[in-house]
């Protein structure tokens, strides 16, 4: 049970406070409810560019990172397709340095051209490090393209192509900032070692007088389809060894089926006791590799599979026993010892992320993004309520051909 | 900055050494066996990696698919981390189920099978990924650079290639297991809700292993060809990888700890004259990161930066420039102050709960050190350090004709 508290400031800034004595450090979580489907899609990569500019000074900040490294803190970024999470973790005395920073860049950033202009530059760099210079770089390029065909998650939170990056604007950056990054659409929250007599004062003197946004109209985000049809794509490119990519297209972040759909793809590719790498990895040695995981955008998310052949065996039978495997799935469905292994997994699961109080503040600014903060403590209920019948069920909606979307990646030298 | 807490250590019946530190707030236990038995100690290429990597392919009463289910069933897995200096097998459960997975993990120290078919597996998996491997870039500057800097047949230098997994027996294997996976040559790393009943439960499974000996300490010996530059051109590649270094870095130096303040300086964090020259200023990289990376018995002092081919020779002599002006210039009081806060905030944060406590006795476990009074020599260190201290050690350590270089990519200067 984590324990937590949840308020909201006139502003509209979620606060949520998580309190614990133990620790010596205290973390300082601000979620921005913007990511990659905000990009305007000429524009692909926008929100992404941004966060690296909230690092470029604001209104009495002149350096981010100087300020908060002497305090003794530590703090990055992250931007996915559905927010932005900045987050600090710094000795817990020290706690008020933070807020005070969170607080400037949530104010008024500065806004330079010169700034603008280097970050760019160290974008493009990034995109090349991690999208060209890599075997499989540009995967989610390809992969996004093909399981989404209207919503923004259609492109890459890194953007879509270089030029997108090189030709955002300060007219841009701006409107982006009075738009996405005011406190009404933003989520703050503390956790670890701080004085719970105090702490909400705090809050108050530091957070409490930023305005509301001025341009409270937020495009709408262009919802995704159905999908009804099986999915193809080949891509070949200077790669090592083939890779088979599977999206099996599920439902919303909210949508009741989403823990089954979550189990589901647990048991089927979770781990070396799951079914696709007892039956393609220890049975048959067809695959080097195999596993899946859940999607879990809030919208329109999926169960996906990857899986890399070993080198030495037939391409097409090795493709022929992965869908097979998952027909076994689909046909004879789980057990209730399988069943009893998830829940087994989620005890664990849930003891140990008490040892480590980041993650149960990344944890809490998430469920608080999908409204219900509350869910982390009881979501739970929810996995542990599953049945047989019920995962089984889903198994046979979701992992139907036609809410598959395939990419095979291969090597230049033809395997099929 | 608080002092390391404790750790309770004892000894079970076998000479097995335990050092466990408490956790209050969950009913988690968590134990690792760290053996002295990785690279500096093996008798041939790949044999550390390979035996590690065995142990859990099957024992006498489980094959390999059964261990992962039996471990999987209770919601965890057995694991080998891999590290260059010891063997390692650790699960993290919770107390409920301890006393039916920590039998089962003394049985795979104590009775692995090492047969045939899960050697040959073994190796086919490997070569798999040592090809893969070789194509990706960053995989590839890393190990010319390692060969370069110790040289190809020293235990933290080499790469391993084909002929190397060729000449794997399972003799080699096994012989390499009876002499360093003994309970005389280990340590069992342990976290968790520790009660008499935990002592008993690790006193009767671990407590039962076979001794074995202790083993020497090996003769290692360096043999690096001299400094020089190394590329590997890319035709195709917009960026090249600039990998820099040298060996011969100790953590039980006396000049350790003051070398960590003028390594962050340099390029240790986001702060650091590196980041704010070639990034910060004018944009030419993602990151550039300077490493003071140690191992038991060397360790290096790297940097490392991906940019565009156009800007390789720029950012090199950049590189140099910033070098050379920590040999002159006293660094800025107000600089100093941010990099030892900097560093005694991290040392705090290193501190908070029995997991990352417990990550500073792991560390020193392997390096074999004393994890107490190592941190409070790092807490000195970082307090107390002027800048004529760091500036001599620049004069010292900073030595660009002492480095090896490679470069991995498009760039054809």
């Amino acid at each position: 049970m984590i324990k937590f508290e949840s308020y909201t400031l006139d502003n509209g800034l979620t606060v949520l406070l998580h309190h614990d004595e133990q620790r010596t450090v205290a973390t300082v979580n601000v979620l921005y409810k913007v990511g990659s489907r905000n990009d305007p899609p000429h524009r692909t990569g926008f929100a992404h560019l941004f966060e690296h500019l909230m690092f470029a000074g604001s209104e009495s900040v002149p350096n981010f990172d100087d300020a908060l490294q002497l305090a003794g803190g530590e703090n990055n970024a992250v931007t996915s397709s559905d927010y932005t999470l900045y987050y600090d973790v710094l000795p817990a005395e020290n706690l008020e340095t933070a807020l005070w920073l969170e607080s400037d860049r949530m104010r008024k950033l500065r806004f330079s051209e010169r700034s603008l202009e280097n970050e760019k530059r160290v974008v493009v760099e990034e995109f090349r490090e991690t999208c060209l210079e890599q075997p499989y770089g540009d995967l989610y390029h390809h992969f996004n393209s093909l399981i989404y065909r209207e919503h923004p998650y259609r492109w890459p939170v890194i953007g879509q192509e270089i030029s997108h990056i090189q030709g955002a604007t300060l007219a841009e950056v701006k409107e982006f900032y009075y738009r996405y990054y005011r406190p009404d659409n933003a989520i703050l929250c503390i956790a670890g070692k701080f004085d719970p007599s105090t702490v909400r004062d705090r809050i108050a003197h530091w957070f409490g007088r930023i305005p509301a946004s001025a341009l409270p109209e937020r495009p709408a985000i262009t919802a995704e389809p159905e999908q009804r049809e099986l999915r193809h794509l080949t891509v070949r490119a200077d790669v090592p060894s083939p890779v088979i990519y599977l999206h099996f297209r599920t439902e919303d972040r909210m949508h009741p089926d989403f823990p089954a759909t979550d189990v589901l793809s647990f048991l089927l590719g979770g781990g070396r006791s799951s079914l696709l790498y007892r039956r393609l990895v220890r049975d048959t040695e067809l695959f080097a590799e195999v596993s899946a995981g859940i999607n879990d955008n809030l919208e329109a998310g999926g169960i996906i599979v990857e899986a890399r052949p070993s080198e030495d065996v037939d391409y097409s039978l090795a493709r022929e026993a992965l869908f097979a495997a998952i027909g076994e799935m689909i046909e004879k469905g789980i057990n209730h010892e399988e069943l009893e292994k998830v829940i087994n997994q989620l005890e664990q699961r849930n003891h140990y992320r008490e040892a480590n109080i980041s993650s149960r503040a990344n944890e809490l600014v998430f469920y608080a993004l999908l409204g219900e903060p509350d869910l982390i403590n009881t979501e739970m209920d929810r996995y542990l309520s599953l049945t047989v019948e019920e995962i089984n069920r889903v198994a046979r909606k979701y992992l139907a051909p036609t809410r598959r979307a395939e990419l095979e990646y291969l090597t230049l030298i033809s395997e099929a | 900055m608080p002092a390391l807490p404790p750790a309770s250590c004892w000894t079970l019946g076998n000479g097995l050494r335990v050092v466990a530190i408490h956790v209050e707030q969950a009913p988690i236990l968590s134990v690792e066996m760290i053996w002295r038995a990785g690279r500096p100690y093996e008798s041939q290429r790949l044999v550390a990696g390979a035996t590690n990597a065995l142990l859990t392919e099957g024992s006498k009463n489980y094959r390999a698919a059964e261990l992962e289910t039996y471990f999987e069933q209770y919601g965890t897995a057995l694991v080998t981390p891999e590290d260059m200096d010891t063997a390692n097998l650790s699960v993290a459960t919770i107390l409920r189920h301890a006393p039916r997975l920590l039998p089962v993990m003394a049985e795979v120290i104590a009775e692995p099978t090492f047969t045939p078919r899960d050697l040959k597996r073994y190796l086919k998996r490997s070569r798999q990924q040592l090809r893969e491997d070789l194509q990706d870039p960053d995989t590839l500057a890393y190990r010319l650079l390692s060969e370069a800097a110790f040289g190809a047949d020293n235990p933290y230098g080499y790469g391993g290639n084909r002929e190397d997994y060729d000449a794997l027996t399972l003799d080699l294997v096994r012989d390499h297991h009876r002499q360093y996976y003994g309970a005389a040559n280990a340590t069992l790393r342990v976290v968790g809700k520790l009660s008499k009943e935990v002592e008993d439960l690790l006193e009767v499974s671990f407590g039962q292993l076979p001794s074995g000996t202790r083993a020497a300490d090996p003769d290692y010996s360096v043999r690096p060809s001299p400094p020089r530059l190394i590329q590997h051109h890319r035709p195709r590649a917009q960026q090249s990888m600039i990998r820099r270094g040298r060996r011969g870095f100790r953590i039980t130096d006396p000049d350790y700890a003051g070398l960590c303040v003028l390594e962050t300086i340099l390029g240790g964090y986001y702060g650091s004259r590196l980041m704010r020259n070639i990034r910060e200023e004018k944009g030419y990289t993602y990151g550039i990161d300077t490493d003071l990376d140690t191992y038991r018995f060397d360790g290096t002092f790297g940097i490392a930066a991906d940019v565009a081919n156009e800007n390789v020779g720029e950012v090199r002599r950049e590189i140099g420039v910033e070098m050379d002006k920590l040999r002159q210039d006293l660094v800025p009081p107000a600089e100093l102050d941010m990099v030892r806060a900097y560093l005694i905030g991290g040392l705090v944060m290193d501190l908070d709960g029995p997991l990352a406590i417990s990550g500073r006795y792991r560390s020193a476990i392997i390096k074999e050190y004393d994890a107490a009074s190592h941190l409070l020599r790092l807490d000195e260190t970082i307090r107390g350090i002027s800048a004529e201290e760091v500036r001599t050690l620049a004069q010292q350590y900073l030595r660009p004709e002492l480095d090896w270089e490679v470069i991995v990519g498009g760039a054809t200067q």
